[in-house]
């Protein structure tokens, strides 16, 4: 080998070095970019030359930069995201329903009906005077006021859900055209020998908050380009991203969610099990669905209840045949629109509390009868009383809450697991970049040492010639 | 070797504090409500026990406000009778005197006067009143059961009040069986008519027929008294057993709804703690960066 061929591999080993050490730097900046990947310079030796009877061998030469990322350990961070995501959204959405239902002892919807009926049994102890009377046109205006607010409640917060679903397809339609142009990008450059990771670092940030909005499933191609499945149903396929959409329900009137599929599009609704569109999705038609159907059989029974006796009775103007509550259309709707008749209304006299018109003022046994019917098991098929249902109803709300937090504490313990083993593969140490810093700043300073020796030699060998 | 990197150093130290802050703060909320059963869902059983027990304790205590209006009407009855009462027996007094030979005529008319305002009292006591409702008219509460002759107005349906667990206690006397003999005995309004017609025609036997009439209509009037007694006992004796009642259910409501304060203080302290010893290790673990010790 020539003084000069050493002066050339030195020099390259230290240009060797010098990238290497530019891409600690780059995995030390990088080293909380969400996404982001590991990147390591590989090496290899440059081929040998045969130098008369030898074999000598010419440095070092960066090969390519590698990057650590791990698609099956991000794929679990893909999937425990949709989990957790769900989880986290459904616990904050019981968390105000709870606070909306709560019982308190401040009082509440159970309370008020208890006293509804104790005021109907105070009743018999002067069933001609005003003042019971009064005290019970305003508790039914206090009960009917609760159910239509506690039931306004829920129905905001479907609403309030619904809302956040078109919003969520929103953000996943700009997410979907940007990781397919991240495609395009990446092939594009991949394709010319080069090697995306930064880009690629990006592109798996937005899939990961793709996946918090429901279940996704990344398959890698071969031309370096992601294809995102989103609820089984292609989202991106290289440079092309279908449009998500949402489609009022004729029926309900909220939003269901589409997917383009060439002209048409396919209602993935259903299939949106996870990530924080299924746990809207969930909250929506089902938590407060069916909390609002409880709440609307209630006041549709206590209303129905009330008035086929208060119908039989007699007030103390000697009329009969008059509701009490104005009568619910049907079982939907009936807690919002509970309200006292306007029959009744503002007119104490109109309460039935007698069974017959001789026995006024006096008759009392109306009242006695209305009053029972908190006692009687009328709800659940003949099985529960009022009271029974509504402490069963919160109960079970209470019990589905409690669930959905565990489901939360759980979901981002397992989260963090995915994450923990993703980084642990791919995510930057300092360390361990600390200690690359080090060994390439001494193989940097071994090569200049090198090239400073052979200049001396080739100082000598110049210095016998002249 | 498993790699660890500073994000999961971080990620570590983020969550330990969030969840160690997650749980001084519900710590300290129940310590400062008092409460252990805020929403449902702290324990949703106890939430379903504290409504029933809740509902239960309303009822309770509504039945208890029904229980002392009935103790004050049949207060007032008992005063009404027992007045009837001594009335009746002054009548039977004034029969045995006028019934004496040395009685002139004169002197029954003038007793006839005092007889007679002893039956418009007795009409005043059969229309007593608690505010507006009258107490001795069965269900015609509204307007007074005897009118001035001593008519009864009222009618003949007794009016019970219910209390808890399907038990009702009956509020009312008939008017009419304490002054008209409506179930038997004297129908006393009629003798004492008949006590003034006979004062008046001076007529010693109808008199003397009074005599007895009246010792019969204080008999019934007593015994109308102990019943309405008899009720009182009855209610005073539910009320002392509904009133411990209530009192054992408010103590099982605080026992489901209440925390326990040295327990809630304990963890409150217990989890102040462990947010701070989060606190600290996020501390610990920043000092140690390997930039500033190798270079």
């Amino acid at each position: 080998m020539s003084l000069f061929g050493i002066l050339n591999q030195g020099s390259r080993s230290m240009r060797t070095a010098t990238a290497a050490v530019q891409t600690s730097s780059n995995n030390v900046a990088n080293a909380n970019t969400p996404g982001y990947a590991r990147q390591s310079l590989g090496f290899s030796a440059v081929g040998t030359q045969r130098r008369g009877g030898l074999l000598v061998g010419q440095g070092v030469t960066a090969t390519q930069l590698n990057s650590a990322y791990d698609r099956f350990s991000q794929g679990a961070v893909f999937g425990r995201m949709s989990d957790s995501s769900f989880a986290n959204s459904r616990a904050a959405s019981f968390q105000t329903i709870e606070s909306q239902l709560s019982e308190g002892p401040d009082g509440g919807l159970g309370a008020d009906l208890t006293y509804f009926f104790d005021l109907w049994s105070s009743m018999e102890s002067d069933p001609g005077a005003q003042g019971p009377r009064l005290a019970l046109l305003g508790q039914a205006d206090v009960l009917s006021a609760r159910f239509n607010n506690t039931a306004s409640q829920l129905v905001t917060q479907q609403q309030n859900a619904d809302a956040r679903i078109e919003g969520t397809v929103a953000r996943a339609n700009v997410i979907a055209g940007q990781v397919a142009a991240l495609n395009a990008q990446i092939v594009q450059l991949e394709s010319a020998g080069g090697l995306a990771n930064d880009l690629r670092a990006n592109r798996t940030a937005l899939l990961e908050e793709l996946a918090g909005f429901g279940p996704v499933t990344v398959e890698d191609n071969s031309d370096g380009s992601a294809r995102v499945l989103f609820a089984n149903h292609v989202l991106v396929e290289r440079d092309d991203s279908r449009a998500l959409s949402v489609v009022a329900d004729p029926v309900t009137g909220f939003n269901q969610v589409h997917i383009g599929q060439g002209s048409t599009s396919l209602n993935i609704t259903g299939a949106l099990t996870s990530g924080s569109l299924g746990a809207d999705i969930d909250i929506r038609d089902t938590v407060l669905a069916s909390a609002l159907t409880q709440l609307d059989t209630l006041a549709f029974e206590v209303a129905n209840q009330v008035n086929t006796l208060h119908n039989t009775g007699f007030g103390l103007d000697g009329i009969t045949g008059r509701d009490f509550f104005a009568p619910p259309a049907a079982v939907a709707g009936a807690a919002q629109a509970l309200q006292v008749d306007a029959a009744i209304a503002g007119t104490p006299d109109a309460i039935a509390a007698a069974t017959n018109a001789a026995g006024l003022p006096g008759d009392n046994t109306n009242a006695i009868a209305i009053a029972a019917l908190a006692g009687l098991n009328i709800m659940a098929g003949g099985t529960q009383t009022f009271e029974n249902f509504y402490s069963s109803f919160t109960a079970g709300l209470g019990q589905d809450a409690a669930s959905a937090y565990q489901a939360e504490a759980r979901t981002t313990l397992e989260l963090r697991g995915a994450k923990d083993l993703r980084d642990s593969a791919s995510a930057v140490s300092l360390e361990e970049e600390a200690m690359d810093l080090i060994r390439f700043q001494d193989a940097y300073s071994a090569s200049a040492r090198i090239v400073s020796v052979t200049n001396e030699l080739l100082q000598e060998l110049l210095n016998i010639v002249r | 070797m498993i790699r660890v990197t500073s994000t999961q150093f971080f990620r570590l130290q983020l969550e330990s504090m969030r969840k160690a802050g997650k749980d001084a703060f519900s710590a300290q909320a129940t310590a400062a409500t008092g409460r252990r059963l805020n929403v449902a869902s702290d324990d949703p059983v106890g939430a379903q026990q504290s409504l029933l027990l809740r509902s239960l304790r309303s009822d309770l205590s509504t039945a208890r406000q029904k229980m002392d209006r009935a103790n004050s009407e049949l207060a007032l009855q008992e005063q009404a009778i027992s007045s009837m009462t001594d009335s009746v027996s002054r009548l039977r007094e004034l029969a045995v005197q006028m019934a004496n030979e040395t009685m002139s005529a004169n002197d029954r008319l003038a007793a006839s006067a005092e007889v007679t305002q002893i039956k418009d009292s007795l009409i005043a006591q059969g229309n007593t009143r608690l505010g507006e409702k009258r107490l001795f008219g069965g269900q015609q509460t509204g307007a007074d059961p005897f009118d001035a002759l001593g008519a009864y107005l009222g009618d003949a349906t007794a009016v019970n009040v219910s209390l808890p667990q399907g038990a009702t206690v009956q509020v009312t006397i008939r008017g009419d069986d304490l002054l008209r003999g409506a179930s038997g005995g004297p129908d006393i309004i009629q003798e004492v008519d008949n006590l003034i017609t006979a004062l008046n025609a001076n007529n010693t036997a109808g008199i003397q027929n009074a005599v007895d009439q009246m010792a019969q209509g204080t008999d019934l009037l007593v015994n109308q008294r102990s019943l309405v007694g008899g009720r009182m006992q009855l209610m005073q004796s539910l009320d002392t057993h509904f009133s411990s009642v209530e009192s054992s259910l408010s103590h099982d409501i605080s026992k489901v709804e209440d925390a326990d304060a040295i327990e809630a203080f304990t963890e409150l302290n217990r989890t102040q703690q462990a947010f701070e010893a989060a606190m600290q290790v996020s501390a610990a673990s920043r000092q140690p960066n390997v930039f500033e010790l190798l270079f």
